[in-house]
């Protein structure tokens, strides 16, 4: 069930809404918080409700351990279990096949016998997501920055919220328990204003502006090999602007679903195209996982401190291993590995970067990241390596289908993530034209959510 | 009054906390209310409210000047439209007939191919009860089911009509394939089909699975996926080829596909049913309907070099058919030269625009169908 179908609009949200407010107290929403996120999962595989309670269950009792020993030994494992738990399961559901098949190419190239079949395994949807709720759920009450819940509700409430289980934002525990104590006394109608406009704004942002995009664009990417080079500049620049709509729209919706339940979940883009250098960037986009790359990863590596050799080191690894949970591929490996260097570059050029124009220094970060996008978009390195000969190096091709309404979506989008405040910049009270405009076009997304259905979200996929 | 000094317990209606989840309740009204006010206002053919294991709905009727091809329709294609008036009715039984089962001579069963016509006078069993000058009864379907019956269920029909002995005849259109033999057939599934019939179930799928806001809504969006604006997913379904003679015509993209490699043949179904009708003191033959393209890729202006004949298929099924003793007529041949002659003239078997024949095809195939079976000493009315 996506948050940009019917059967969520006219069925599912309604009816979680109006149960949960019927509801008076704080178990009873817990309760149905947790209920309604396993149906909204079930919708998607209901086999795999089952891993999602698991995960949520070993998290549960390794924080009951958490609070009741203080033996150094035992809480390392009330911590190690749960964590490793968690890693084996992304490890198993999205890695095996990649691990089998790299193993199978390395072995080629080495003219060993080995020919390791691939599995049929399937992905649970969200399972990057809530596995990262329950490791930071346990970090944390393992170094003593939050008091793990003794209310099983509470906790799988907070694991199982529909709005951010399939594609983020990742939450911490620290960050909404405040809202889960007091979730009794959640102001509805505060919330609901707030709440819609975020909403709206969401999916404002997937249906009119990236789906219009990627409806030109994927079709065009299909064919790459036949695309000139102002085709690729195109389709990796209507690529960029899919992504963060898409995405970020997905996030503004699961905000605003939150607020409709009392809960305030956390900016995850603080307009990123926007950024002043590739620090910059990281500290603007999908905000809540590279928090949790810094915090849970980067830090514990060392962080910013000792030699330049071992800074560097934790920049390039946290970067690497960011970008492998993005997928199973090399291409997200490869990209996550070009923004760890370009990291590294800047921690060296920063004297002279800070001397060059604001605007020269936005447009450089822009560019790069946009190179980087390359990889993320490519389903092999081989394409990548294509798409990127034929944007510096010219070549001719066919005319790409509907280009004028690419470069119109593409300078629209621009304008926005140039110049328009982001969603969390926005006071959400509205004046009288300007929330009919934004119905009007809430209006034209259900419009075209009829007369084509309803599209995934990019990061559905992670 | 909070932090900011707002009282948010004023409802202004622009606030979209007040209007949004109006406007979606609305949606859904408009949405729910176009689905109940549909059989009353709106027309959707004859085939959405038919009763399970019927072909259409009984007694309808339908008239339009707009009608044009399916291809064109498919691969959304405006331009290459070629509008024409049509007519459509059923009969009592809810087949496409000219007029209700009386006197029946023979049966005619198959798929779209088998009740293709601008008018119900231009059907296949209409144009061969005129040839013939005896009643050839249609009960024809593109309901895949309902095209392939069992035995039983033809007999059953047979009762119904009236018919004591005479000639079933079962069309097949060659890009459907082998046909499958039917699920066999026992009371309790009758059963539940009757009661089906008279329960309000099937009333209720079509109110939740159609919705008319999102048909038109989908062909609105049509208009947008011009490869102008947008660009358009569907011409890929379909092909246009140029013929010698300089015109363009429409092929589905699927029926060129089959060419690539041999497919897989299979009579059983036409061997069971031979042999159960004629147990049961009727007459059987096969009639095969090439594709359009196997009719016309010869003629194309610039033909592909293709590793297998088109006409292949439906050889060697004719070979099986003819090997398991069962009556056949292979329509392909007859349909290939008579489209190379007319093709001068500027004329067609099939609709340019879509994957069907028209009346001429249909006129040359009954033709066909009733000179063969004079040729083997049969009658189609007999």
């Amino acid at each position: 069930m996506l948050f940009n179908s019917f059967r969520f609009l006219y069925f599912f949200l309604p009816v979680s809404y109006a149960v949960f407010w019927l509801l008076k107290t704080r178990t009873q929403r817990y309760v149905w918080l947790t209920t309604t996120g396993y149906i909204f999962y079930a919708s998607w595989n209901y086999k795999f409700c089952a891993l999602m309670a698991f995960s949520t269950s070993v998290a549960y009792l390794a924080g009951l351990g958490l609070l009741r020993w203080q033996d150094p030994m035992r809480r390392r494992l009330c911590a190690v279990i749960p964590v490793t738990t968690d890693l084996a399961l992304l490890g198993v559901f999205k890695y095996t096949n990649f691990a089998l098949s790299t193993t199978n190419r390395v072995a080629s190239w080495l003219g060993l016998p080995t020919d390791f079949p691939v599995w049929d395994i399937v992905l649970p949807v969200g399972i990057s997501f809530y596995t990262f709720h329950t490791i930071t759920y346990i970090v944390d009450a393992y170094r003593g920055v939050i008091v793990p819940t003794r209310n099983f509700f509470e906790f799988s409430s907070y694991v199982s919220l529909f709005a951010q289980l399939v594609a983020g934002p990742i939450v911490r525990f620290r960050h909404i328990e405040s809202d889960l104590e007091h979730i009794d006394v959640a102001d509805r109608a505060r919330n609901l204003g707030i709440g819609w406009s975020f909403f709206a704004i969401g999916l404002i942002k997937k249906v009119l502006i990236a789906d219009t995009i990627a409806a030109i664009i994927d079709p065009a990417l299909r064919q790459y090999s036949e695309l000139s080079s102002i085709g690729v500049w195109l389709c990796v620049l209507g690529y960029t602007h899919q992504l963060y709509f898409d995405f970020s729209g997905y996030s503004d919706m699961a905000v605003g679903l939150g607020y409709l339940f009392g809960l305030r979940l956390p900016q995850n883009f603080r307009s990123p195209y926007k950024a002043t250098d590739v620090a910059d960037f990281w500290r603007r986009w999908h905000i809540s996982l590279s928090s949790c790359l810094r915090d849970y990863l980067y830090i514990p590596l060392g962080g910013g401190r000792g030699s330049a050799f071992a800074v560097n080191r934790n920049l390039l690894v946290t970067m690497l291993l960011g970008g492998l949970w993005h997928g199973a591929n090399w291409t997200f490996v490869v990209w996550g590995g070009y923004h760890g260097l370009l990291l590294i570059l800047h921690r060296g050029v920063r004297g002279p970067w800070e001397r060059l124009p604001l605007w020269l220094r936005r447009l450089i970060t822009l560019l790069l990241v946009v190179v980087g996008w390359v990889f993320f978009r490519s389903t092999s390195l081989e394409m990548a390596g294509t798409l990127l000969h034929r944007m510096f190096v010219w070549h001719a091709g066919g005319p790409l289908v509907a280009v004028y309404t690419l470069i119109l979506m593409i300078g629209l989008a621009t304008a926005i993530t140039q110049f328009s405040p982001n969603t969390f910049e926005f006071r959400h009270h509205w004046s009288a034209p300007a929330g009919v405009a934004l119905a009007i076009l809430f209006i034209m997304c259900l419009f075209v959510m009829y007369g084509t259905g309803s599209s995934p979200f990019l990061y559905f996929q992670f | 009054m909070n932090a900011r000094g707002v009282d948010v317990r004023a409802q202004r209606w622009w606030s979209l906390g007040h209007l949004l989840p109006r406007l979606v309740a609305a949606m859904l009204l408009v949405d729910m209310g176009l689905r109940i006010a549909m059989p009353v206002w709106f027309d959707f053919g004859p085939t959405l409210h038919r009763a399970p294991g019927e072909a259409f709905v009984r007694n309808y009727q339908a008239y339009s000047e707009w009608s044009y091809g399916d291809l064109a329709r498919l691969g959304n294609l405006p331009h290459l439209r070629l509008y024409r008036s049509s007519s459509f009715s059923t009969d009592s039984h809810g087949f496409r007939n000219v007029e209700d089962g009386k006197d029946v001579r023979a049966m005619l069963i198959g798929d779209s191919f088998a009740h293709a016509g601008l008018t119900n006078q231009e059907t296949l069993a209409a144009q061969l009860t005129r040839i013939a000058g005896c009643r050839v009864y249609s009960t024809a379907s593109a309901d895949p089911v309902i095209q392939l019956p069992s035995p039983a269920a033809i007999l059953r029909l047979a009762q119904q009509l009236e018919m004591r002995g005479g000639l079933i005849i079962a069309e097949r259109l060659e890009r459907l394939g082998p046909p499958r033999m039917p699920d066999p057939e026992d009371r309790v599934s009758r059963l539940l089909r009757g009661i089906a019939r008279l329960s309000p179930a099937r009333r209720v799928q079509v109110l939740l699975g159609f919705s008319p806001a999102k048909l038109w809504a989908e062909q609105l969006f049509k208009v947008l996926q011009d490869d102008r604006i947008l660009p358009n997913p569907y011409a890929s379904l379909v092909v246009k080829k140029t013929l010698w003679n300089g015109d363009w015509m429409l092929f589905y993209e699927r029926e060129m596909k089959p060419y690539e490699a041999r497919r897989r043949v299979s009579v059983e179904y036409w061997t069971v049913l031979s042999r159960e009708l004629t147990r049961a003191g009727f007459r059987f033959v096969v009639v095969l309907v090439p594709n359009k393209y196997t009719v016309y890729y010869r003629s194309l202006a610039d033909p592909a070099q293709l590793a297998l004949r088109p006409e292949t298929f439906l050889e060697e099924t004719e070979a099986a058919l003819r090997v398991a003793g069962v009556p056949v007529i292979n329509l392909t041949r007859a349909l290939q030269l008579q489209a190379e002659k007319d093709l001068a003239g500027g004329s067609y078997l099939y609709y340019r625009d879509d994957t069907h024949w028209n009346s001429s095809g249909i006129e040359v195939g009954a033709f066909q169908i009733w000179r063969a079976l004079q040729a083997t000493g049969q009658s189609l009315c007999s």
